[in-house]
């Protein structure tokens, strides 16, 4: 740059420059005769030509500075005139409702809510239910979120139990015609028992609460669950308390009609419908699936030598001894083999070794195989309470 | 030079503290926080809103009569072999899995009547276990010294036994018959001659229950020795039983509903045809029922029940001679009526 100033500004400085230059640089011989030298030079150049030259250099510099900007600043512009007013996110809720599945849709409905270009959002919904207080955490989330912005639901097989806890605070559920599973208001587990003495605990409760109490708190927790089911949709649904306490799951064509579900549909004509509620003309849509490691729900184990197996999938499946909110549907994928829903009239033994459920509900046995798998539970029973176990294979 | 330097430092410095002044205040002034949500109602979540009605506790286990040493032969059936229900099935006695519960267990199949029988012992009388047909002794002989007989899995019966509490039921002998749901074919296979039979199906209740749809109140519908001081029960599973001779000794509140057909209204539970009696359910005569509602009073009852009246007068073959066995205290003198009863548990 110095280089640059200095030719100009000798011309347009002689005298300063020859005042102020004579006592500092006296000293220097060499430099005056130099100077006197180019001042000729300069004083021709300070003519229309160089002028004219760096000037063009400047307009041109400016120029295609100006060109880069604008190639900088022209995409955003573009973006926020021909772009999407807002984005519709489409939240995924799919397979046994644990700790992960919660924490993946408040994440993202928490995301929806701070985020400014989020203006809608509609929940994926495929699954048959899990752990009740991790379907609360959604119910919260979901229910946190659609008081600022449309949120809608859209089941395609199963929206059931725990996910249909989930979903009922959602402004609007639309559920496929042929959905299998819509409601199913209710938790399961094994039956209540009581627990011998047991020189591992330090308190006669802590191997299992006596069975009146265990079977108030499931009482307790189905209420729980009704009592949110009502709380949100008590105005839709067409049947009362004791019918939805039946803890039926209904297809999706009776859903609409007993006001389970609102409408039929299904994920885009949800997103198109929340937009358009959002009041979006022209959106985005950001999709926010729960993360599946492999394809196809094949789960593959690592090994310490970098070889991948195939594991038994047992990993993921909950425990035996929680009452669990989940519909008949999913109840195996749900907690495996050892559970078993099984008819009160049906009593047909599995096989010879392990015994059979107790009619009573008050009562079963610790068979032989929960007491191997080292549950020490008193609930590790193979009886659970189900209105219609059939309905469980 | 210096003169530059300073303009040029100050004009930065202008421009700069320009450009970050407008982004503070623009900022401040544009920035608008996430909007605020609506807090989740929770009011619905208070326990008082959701804890489950339940039954009080009631009366204890009480035996009126006074009669003299009776023998009541007990049959629970193996544990789980019969479709036709029998008690809850708990680890056996003498388990094999240390590691659990390393200094007893719940106890085996008979802890499921222990109320009733320890109630009989309690008052001078003796009980005998049967159980099935890998007993030493052969249910016809046991019944031949027996004056009442108990069964909570009649589906567990042989063919030779049945036809033996038969003939023991005809000749007088006192049985009560708990058939939990499920039974309800060997109920009739069993009672028919009686007059009784199962339903198939359970009954539930979603409005008036112990806490679960299952665990169905159930009164009297009238007057009786069975159901004296009693005004309420519970069974954790009820089969509907009836009888050809009248009504129901107890039955379920007008709310309950038939599994098999949903349809609403007051289910027979438990019916009496002479001496025979059967109820739709063994939970009532569980260690932790028998302290639920006045289900303890019924079980003193049902102990009186099989105490009180003749010795039955039956033989099997050449076990006994044809005039029937004299049981043990049998031949005591006629024993008093039993006192009128005064049931304070209510």
């Amino acid at each position: 740059m110095s280089s640059e100033d200095s030719p100009p500004r000798t011309p347009d400085e002689p005298t300063d420059d020859a005042e102020a230059a004579s006592p500092d640089r006296s000293p220097t011989a060499t430099d005056r005769p130099r100077r006197t030298a180019d001042r000729p030079t300069s004083d021709h150049a300070s003519g229309s030509p160089l002028d004219r030259i760096e000037t063009r250099h400047a307009v041109g510099v400016a120029a295609i500075l100006a060109v880069a900007a604008g190639l900088l600043v022209a995409p955003g512009v573009y973006g926020a005139v021909t772009g999407p007013d807002g984005t519709v996110a489409v939240i995924e809720i799919d397979g046994t409702i644990d700790s992960g599945t919660a924490q993946h849709v408040e994440d993202n409905l928490r995301d929806a809510r701070t985020n400014d270009s989020i203006e809608a959002v509609v929940l994926e919904v495929d699954s048959g239910g899990g752990l009740p207080a991790q379907s609360e955490r959604m119910y919260a989330a979901v229910d946190r979120t659609a008081s600022v912005m449309p949120v809608y639901a859209a089941v395609d097989t199963l929206g059931a139990s725990g996910a249909y806890l989930a979903i009922a605070p959602a402004d609007r559920i639309y559920v496929a015609p042929s959905a299998q599973a819509v409601g199913s208001v209710g938790v399961a587990g094994t039956a209540p028992a009581p627990s011998g003495p047991n020189a591992g605990t330090t308190g006669p409760d802590k191997a299992g609460s006596d069975p009146d109490t265990q079977r108030e708190r499931r009482q307790t927790l189905a209420n729980l669950f009704i009592a949110n089911v009502i709380e949100q949709r008590g105005d839709e649904i067409e049947l009362d308390r004791e019918a939805i306490a039946h803890a039926d799951a209904y297809l999706g064509t009776e859903a609409v009609e007993n006001g389970f579900a609102d409408r039929f549909g299904f994920v885009d004509g949800a997103v198109a419908d929340a937009a358009a509620e959002a009041g979006l003309d022209d959106y985005a849509v950001d999709t926010r699936r729960t993360e599946s490691p492999v394809p196809g729900g094949i789960p593959l184990l690592e090994r310490d030598d970098g070889t991948v197996v195939v594991a038994e999938g047992a990993d993921d499946e909950i425990g035996d001894g929680l009452i669990l909110a989940v519909a008949p549907e999913a109840w195996d994928e749900t907690v495996g083999d050892d559970v078993v829903m099984t008819s009160y009239t049906a009593r047909l033994r599995a096989d010879g070794g392990d015994a059979d459920a107790a009619t009573s509900g008050a009562d079963a046995t610790n068979d032989d195989e929960s007491a191997a798998t080292g549950d020490d539970s008193a609930a590790a029973l193979d009886a659970a309470v189900a209105a219609n176990g059939g309905d469980g294979a | 030079m210096s003169v530059d330097l300073r303009t040029t430092v100050g004009a930065f410095a202008l421009v700069f503290l320009a450009v970050v002044g407008v982004a503070a205040v623009g900022g401040v002034v544009l920035d608008d926080a996430p909007p605020e949500t609506d807090a989740v109602a929770d009011d619905h979540w208070q326990l008082d809103a959701v804890e489950p009605e339940t039954v009080s506790e009631g009366g204890e286990v009480e035996m009126e009569s006074s009669e003299p040493s009776n023998t009541v032969v007990v049959h629970l059936g193996s544990g789980g072999a019969g479709l036709g229900g029998g008690t809850s099935i708990l680890p056996i006695e003498d388990g094999d899995s240390p590691a659990d519960a390393d200094i007893g267990s719940v106890g085996g199949v008979r802890r499921g009547v222990a109320p009733l029988t320890a109630a009989l012992v309690e008052n001078g009388h003796e009980v005998r276990f049967y159980g099935g047909i890998a007993s030493r002794e052969p249910l016809p002989s046991m019944l031949s010294d027996a004056d009442a007989f108990v069964t909570t899995s009649p589906g567990a019966l042989s063919a030779t036994d049945a036809d033996a509490v038969e003939t023991f039921v005809e000749a007088g002998g006192r049985t009560l018959v708990a058939s939990d749901p499920g039974g309800a074919g060997a109920l009739t296979d069993f009672g028919s001659p009686f007059g009784v039979y199962g339903e198939a199906g359970y009954v539930y209740d979603m409005e008036n229950n112990d806490a679960n749809y299952l665990s169905v109140l159930v009164e009297p519908t009238g007057p009786g020795a069975l159901t004296e001081g009693v005004e309420q029960v519970v069974f954790r599973g009820a089969a509907p039983v009836g009888t050809a001779d009248g009504p129901a000794t107890l039955a379920t509140a007008e709310t309950s509903r038939l599994s098999t057909t949903r349809e609403a209204g007051a289910y027979g539970v438990a019916v009496r045809s002479d001496s025979l009696t059967v109820v739709g359910d063994s939970s009532f005569l569980e260690p932790e029922n028998a302290g639920r509602a006045d289900n303890g009073v019924l079980i003193g009852n049902v102990a009186d029940f099989l105490v009180t009246g003749e010795t039955p007068d039956v033989s099997f073959g050449p076990a006994t001679g044809p005039g029937g066995a004299v049981p043990p205290g049998g031949a005591t003198p006629p024993p008093e009526p039993p006192e009128p009863s005064g049931n304070a548990t209510a």
